[in-house]
């Protein structure tokens, strides 16, 4: 009996002790490169700026210094954004230009011992001139007092960010094709040249009707109407907004004849647009080039495309709209979810969130907004909002609504 | 699925209601049950082919029963909730088709309804932990359960074998945002073999268990959805895919084997050990079936035990030893073509190995000589859990001793047999230490991780009492009553309470 007991002390001490902890998480060498869009600046010497490294798996982000070129990570999928700082000397000249320096490469793998990333940088230039920009984007909706969404209140306010006069006639507001939540491999890719269009719609005028001074906003909305006294105890009041967008189908939308309608271009499904309470398109403002009239570039600008769903092709066909018709651009997608910019990166680096995922119950009432260039506006004595063509940086991300505030 | 169950309701019944007539009375055979043989090392009657052996009668039972339970605090798991209601109906039969075969099973189901389940919207947490999928509105959760087993031993010479299979199905879902409706079907099958060799017998057996629960989450209120997230340990989500990625299965296998040894009489020394591998994976429904993490949990556990008896007593002393270590692997997934995500790497973040070990007594006058029997058993027991998520430096470390004793006494009281017992256990903690890097204690994940720290770490002291009154109808059947009462008292966690109450016929 006692060897018996004595052979079970041992068979139950190995069964104690039979395990080590292994942590079993890879990691990889990455080492950095940069490198400048445009041959022109080649000579451009980067003096300040910083790496992230943002696990898309888990969200948390890693940074580096611009002046470090390597680096430990973990195995996985990353977007890895730089943003700097940096100067060039003009050719045959004295004059030293500063530039803000920002590139971006969205689910790079990262695995094995070592890889090597090279990021390719936009280069803009600190002072140059401004345009009309997008300053809030008010897209979620709001809930009533029985808990029930409210929709009809989504507002787009656009401000003039140049030190001119500028007129909003002709304006052209866009809603990507593509999710930025989502993506597939669509063929052609056309991105570096134009961007898929779902929905364009054009403000009326005849090139002078609707002027705008510089810092200052214009309301475009869906239904411009006092949401917040005769609807939506939660809403706001937009009826003195200065467009609204329309559908024909009247027993869904509101027509305030007071207010200018937006004119419908192209929407590339049904009657009735809603812009994407889910924040999940990119949206952009341009005009087209004086001498193309709307009726010859619907004839000439159809996308015929085609992806891969469930392992067949999925032909479709849109609209594209050229980068360079571009005045603004914002790529919006809930935090956690993003996959990819459906915007040439020239256009916007980043992305900006109506909230950390796409539910539309947390973000009700929430908007992205501008942030002010509190040096430029100082400097200039109005108000300049932050424009580096990125929206990770350049927008405060799932903001109250600022007109639900009043 | 009803249908199926009336049907295998029917065919357990079946044999013993059309039994032949045997010298067995139905007061030997209750009496049977209660003997120390079958219930001190019970871990050795799970091979079926040492089943054959655990009782030479054939006896089945009908019963239905209801559990309520009240608790005031948080002592319990915030992802489990607590069972407020449960009512259940059980047929079990044991029957000995001749001298050398025997068949035995079981069929029962169960309704029921737990409360405040948060940040968990799955069934059998206990299984799939730490990968659920969660969200901070949880609520309620209705189930119904359907279960069945079945299995036939044989005996040829020297030899036995038998086998069993076992059948789990249930749905559960909540009829309000957020509306989880999982479906599970978990089915086992296990083959055993026993040899005689002088006084003893040694078995082995090999198991195979398939698992699958689908699980969808639908939001139908006009306010919309709310986020759900894929939990990944300690309060952390595969942030990627939170939100709307509401439909996910996990399908996954377990394999185990078991060898016994135990005296043909059954008094003497046994020993039970066995190990067991599961493996489950979870998969994104919309994402192409996109595999996102696995679960791997190995467990291996010894019983050993000597039961003797003198003329006047019975008396014994188990050895209990168990270890599980249960890890958690991350699989990364690269660029999405197609919707499509590749898996390029793969990563072990979560990490739980539980240590369990006990010794336990037992000691006791069997009834039939006295018409009065008694048996107290006392336990001694250690556990340590260490959950831990590798990258977040995040980890929980509990050490607990808990003792306790069982005192019993049956009764024959002219037609009838009354059993009652009281159970004291006291858990102490020893030692507990947690990190929680990162984590917004403040949050609603926080505070579920922290509530459940506390409950698993939380000094207790535990009584039950119960009784269960059998009365003989005739000599072959026999109705029953029990009921037990449990109260449970947590230093931090507050206070637990559990009534249990069951009617059936055995026969």
């Amino acid at each position: 009996m006692k060897k018996f007991f004595l052979s079970l002390a041992l068979l139950t001490g190995a069964i104690l002790f039979t395990s080590c902890e292994d942590d079993d998480i890879q990691f990889t060498e990455a080492t950095l490169d940069l490198k400048f869009s445009s041959t022109t600046t080649d000579s451009i010497t980067i003096s300040s700026g910083e790496y992230t490294f943002k696990d898309v798996t888990t969200g948390l982000e890693t940074k580096l210094d611009a002046m470090k070129s390597s680096l430990s990570l973990a195995e996985g999928t990353y977007n890895v954004t730089f943003i700097g700082k940096g100067s060039y000397t003009v050719a045959s000249t004295d004059y030293e230009v500063q530039v803000d320096l920002q590139g971006s490469i969205q689910n790079v793998v990262v695995i094995g011992e070592s890889i090597s990333l090279e990021l390719e940088l936009i280069v803009i230039e600190a002072n140059r001139e401004g345009d009309f920009v997008f300053a809030e984007l008010f897209l979620a909706g709001t809930l009533k007092p029985d808990n029930k969404q409210y929709n009809g209140d989504q507002y787009i306010i656009l401000h003039n960010n140049s030190n001119k006069v500028l007129y909003a006639d002709q304006l052209i507001l866009i809603e990507s094709k593509f999710l930025t939540n989502k993506k597939y491999d669509y063929t052609p890719n056309i991105m570096k040249e134009a961007m898929a269009v779902h929905g364009m719609f054009m403000i009326p005028g005849k090139g002078t009707e609707h002027p705008v001074n510089p810092g200052e906003n214009f309301i475009i909305c869906d239904n411009a109407m006092n949401h917040k006294k005769e609807a939506n105890p939660n809403s706001t009041d937009l009826s003195t907004a200065n467009f609204e967008w329309h559908s024909d189908l009247s027993t869904v939308d509101i027509d305030n004849p007071n207010v200018p309608n937006l004119e419908n271009l192209y929407l590339s499904a049904g009657k009735f647009w809603m812009a994407s309470k889910q924040g999940n398109k990119a949206y952009v403002i341009g005009r087209l080039p004086e001498n193309m009239t709307k009726e010859s570039y619907l004839e000439k600008y159809k996308y015929d495309y085609e992806y891969e769903l469930s392992g067949k092709p999925r032909p479709q066909t849109a609209y594209k709209f050229p980068n360079e018709w571009i005045v603004d651009a914002v790529n919006i997608s809930p935090n956690s979810t993003f996959a990819w910019s459906v915007l040439d990166q020239s256009l916007d680096l980043g992305y900006t969130s109506l909230g950390e995922t796409s539910s539309t119950t947390e973000n009700m009432g929430k908007a992205v907004i501008r942030k002010k260039n509190e040096e430029k506006s100082a400097e200039q004595g109005r108000l300049i909002l932050l424009d580096k063509n990125n929206s990770g940086t350049d927008f405060n991300a799932s903001q109250k609504a600022s007109l639900l505030a009043q | 699925m009803k249908h199926l169950f009336m049907t295998i309701l029917s065919l357990l019944l079946t044999p013993s209601l059309f039994a032949k007539e045997e010298a067995e009375i139905i007061e030997n055979k209750l009496l049977n049950l209660y003997a120390p043989t079958i219930h001190f090392n019970a871990k050795i009657w799970m091979n079926p082919a040492i089943k054959y052996d655990m009782l030479n009668l054939s006896i089945s039972s009908l019963s239905i029963g209801g559990v309520l339970q009240d608790k005031d605090g948080d002592s319990y798991l915030v992802q489990e909730g607590y069972s407020d209601k449960k009512i259940k109906c059980n047929v079990e039969s044991f029957y000995k088709l001749s001298d050398t075969e025997k068949i035995f099973g079981s069929a029962s189901y169960t309704n029921g309804r737990v409360e405040n389940m948060l940040w968990n919207e799955n069934a059998d947490f206990s299984i799939l932990y730490p990968y659920v999928t969660g969200d901070s509105i949880g609520g309620y959760m209705l189930s119904e359960e359907y279960y069945f087993s079945g299995g036939y031993v044989n005996r040829f010479r020297v030899w036995t074998a038998g086998a069993e299979f076992s059948y789990r199905a249930s749905i559960s879902y909540r009829d309000k945002d957020p509306r989880p409706r999982n479906v599970v079907s978990d089915l086992k099958l296990k083959i055993g073999l026993s040899r005689s060799i002088s006084r003893y017998r040694i078995g082995a057996s090999f198991s195979a268990r398939k698992y699958k629960q689908n699980s969808h989450i639908a939001f139908l209120a006009d306010k919309g959805s709310v986020s759900v997230y894929h939990m990944l340990g300690f309060g952390v989500d595969y942030a990627r895919f939170a939100g709307d990625e509401t439909s996910t299965n996990y399908a996954g296998h377990e394999l185990g084997g078991s060898i016994e040894f135990i005296p043909e009489n059954h008094y003497g020394f046994s020993l039970s050990l066995g190990g067991e591998f599961l493996h489950i994976t979870k998969f994104l429904t919309n994402l192409n079936h996109a595999p996102i993490a696995d679960i791997n949990e190995k467990k291996i556990s010894l019983d050993a035990s000597w039961l003797e008896k003198s003329s006047e007593l019975e008396y014994g002393v188990m050895l209990h030893a168990e270890y599980l270590k249960r890890e958690g692997t991350e699989h990364i997934l690269g660029d999405p073509t197609g919707n499509i995500y590749p898996v390029i790497s793969e990563a072990t973040q979560f990490h739980s190995p539980i240590l369990k070990t006990s010794i336990s007594g037992t000691i006791g006058k069997h009834i039939p000589k006295n018409r009065w029997g008694w048996n107290i058993d006392p336990h001694l027991g250690y556990m340590s859990i260490h959950p831990s998520y590798t990258s977040r430096s995040r980890y929980m470390k509990v050490s607990s001793l808990h003792t306790g004793i069982k005192i019993q006494s049956l009764w024959q009281i002219k037609k009838m047999l009354v059993s009652v017992y009281t159970n004291v256990d006291y858990t102490a903690k020893l030692s507990s230490d947690y990190a929680l890097h990162g984590l917004n204690l403040e949050s609603s994940l926080g505070k579920t991780i922290l509530s459940n720290i506390s409950y698993l770490s939380d000094t207790h002291t535990s009584l039950s009492i119960g009784s269960r009154i059998d009365y003989y109808i005739n000599h072959k059947n026999a109705l029953f009553l029990s009921g037990e009462y449990i109260h449970r008292n947590y230093n931090q966690s507050g206070v637990a309470s559990l009534g249990e109450i069951n009617i059936g016929f055995t026969f």
